[in-house]
């Protein structure tokens, strides 16, 4: 089994699974192979030279819509992480939005309309990178951005730039902020070249980062070994998810062969104890259901790429969502390890509050997954 | 008399080894493609591919630039935009990707055929010769 990652914290679990040797425990003979770009997953995933990849949700939509090249079914048999991302403003930029900031309790909403009323200053249109046009970022950040009351598409410019361009990029004056996954927040700002303004976490509490995308023609032949992976995936991301194993976890992500990066930058965005902050950085593996792929997460991304012109309004959501996102399949691997399996395959996306979400054998304890608007989403039942 | 190719094309080259694009320009020009800027990728490609307006771009597939490129098709100030070229022939594409290449272009893709031949073989070529160079103690 061929896998695709990109050189991100994300593939904590892939690559854990990797060095632990647990796809070889399930006799599973896996081949990691890190990408440069999305553009690479995507075409190799499309063309038979990788099996599956970890990516972000748009652009397992994009490939199956056929929006970049041909189109290629894909599905998503299993979430790998929850939150992640930085928005990251350089200092001049994010003194701008601080002047508008009042005494008070500074949410990311509250923030947001800092930016919308700073952008109002007579100083030039900023340009802000994601790392795709295909990704979580685009759609949080632009989420964000409306939030406060800024039109994504007039107000600022939006370029993409790779993640790893992204600190130099700010460094020279060319972007004036970023939204990208760990460790390259957390890298600007260590060398004090720019502040975190919001995280994922601050914009969509507890929201989907990246997922397992697996070529449907692959899944469809190789059954078995499609919950073998996800088996020992499940497994990693509960390892991954320990407060304990992050020094170990960083450790190996930060290797040349992996992120080539220091440690302690992978470590800042790794799971932590933590007390109730909700501003925070890091990348969940496992808990808060972060393995189960909902329809609703799907339906959220899928109204989104709509909402900014990726996708045609006409698309049917749901049955998009239920053509990609298999939470069935998710269901067989997880009842086969006696991990809890949700009752319903979609949740109310905007939870203020911590609250039991019904599951057999037993049910799962959630964290808030709140918008930074406060305006819940609800999918209606099938 | 049959009409001559589009040869006055304007072609990008994002490559960050220089020997292979020099290869390849001095291999486009003996096809008769003349107009070909070399530029080694990073944060200024998407201002490169603006002031160039080329029609075709050439992109090493080791190099992180291809989000940058697709990227420019979301923001419509600026031209133009490039589109990911998938010839309707899979067994070209599997190809290139074979050879770690990649290519974009804007209009109609009727006269680049030669172009992705040309740079397919090249890259081709320099991977084998980098595998040979591997091997040799």
């Amino acid at each position: 089994m061929r896998i695709g990652l990109l050189k991100l914290t994300d593939a904590a679990p892939v690559i854990m699974a990797q060095e632990l040797e647990l796809f070889a425990a399930e006799d599973l003979e896996v081949d990691l192979s890190i990408e440069p770009s999305g553009a690479n997953i995507a075409d190799k995933l499309a063309h038979g030279f990788l099996d599956a990849a970890v990516i972000a949700p748009p652009l397992a939509f994009a490939m199956a819509l056929g929006l970049r090249g041909r189109a290629c079914p894909i599905i998503i048999p299993q979430s790998l992480n929850l939150g992640g991302n930085t928005v990251t403003l350089g200092t001049s930029l994010a003194r701008r939005i601080a002047m508008h900031l009042a005494w008070g309790k500074w949410t990311s909403l509250v923030k947001a309309r800092a930016f919308a009323a700073a952008l109002k200053d007579g100083h030039e249109k900023p340009t802000l990178a994601v790392v795709d046009q295909y990704s979580t970022h685009n759609l949080l950040l632009r989420y964000w951005l409306a939030a406060g009351g800024i039109d994504p598409d007039n107000d600022v410019t939006l370029a993409v730039l790779p993640p790893t361009q992204m600190v130099e990029a700010l460094r020279g004056g060319r972007i004036a902020g970023f939204c990208a996954g760990a460790p390259w927040g957390a890298i600007a700002k260590e060398k004090h070249l720019g502040t975190t303004m919001t995280t994922s976490h601050g914009i969509w509490q507890n929201g989907p980062e990246k997922v397992l995308a697996v070529n449907q023609a692959w899944a469809d032949a190789h059954p078995g070994r499609l919950l073998a992976a996800q088996r020992v995936l499940l497994r990693a991301a509960r390892f991954c998810d320990a407060p304990k194993h992050a020094a170990l976890v960083a450790e190996t992500l930060s290797a040349d062969a992996y992120l080539g990066v220091e440690a302690d930058v992978v470590d800042s965005s790794l799971p932590k104890a933590r007390g109730g902050n909700v501003l925070h950085l890091e990348s969940l593996f496992f808990r808060n259901a972060a393995t189960v792929p909902w329809h609703s997460h799907a339906l959220w991304f899928l109204q989104q790429m709509a909402r900014w012109g990726l996708i045609p309004a006409t698309t049917d959501f749901k049955r998009v969502a239920e053509q990609v996102y298999r939470p069935d399949l998710y269901a067989l691997a997880a009842r086969s390890l006696n991990l809890p399996v949700p009752r319903k395959t979609f949740k109310t996306e905007g939870h203020a509050t911590a609250w039991r979400c019904a599951a057999d054998p037993s049910p799962i304890d959630m964290e808030p997954d709140g918008f930074c608007d406060g305006v819940p989403f609800a999918p209606a039942e099938a | 008399m049959p009409q001559l190719p589009a040869l006055t094309l304007k072609i990008l080259l994002v490559d960050a080894d220089d020997a292979r694009a020099t290869d390849l320009t001095k291999l486009l020009g003996a096809t008769g493609f003349h107009h070909v800027r070399h530029v080694p990728g990073g944060a200024s490609l998407a201002d490169e591919v603006t002031a160039f307006m080329p029609g075709v771009v050439i992109i090493d597939m080791a190099l992180p630039d291809r989000d940058t490129l697709e990227g420019l098709r979301q923001n419509s100030a600026r031209v133009p935009r490039p589109v990911l070229v998938f010839a309707d022939d899979p067994v070209l594409v599997e190809e290139a990707i074979a050879a770690g290449v990649s290519f974009y272009h804007v209009g109609d893709g009727q006269a680049i055929k030669p172009i992705l031949t040309a740079a397919i073989a090249l890259f081709r070529l320099h991977r084998q010769t980098e595998k040979k160079g591997a091997t040799t103690p």
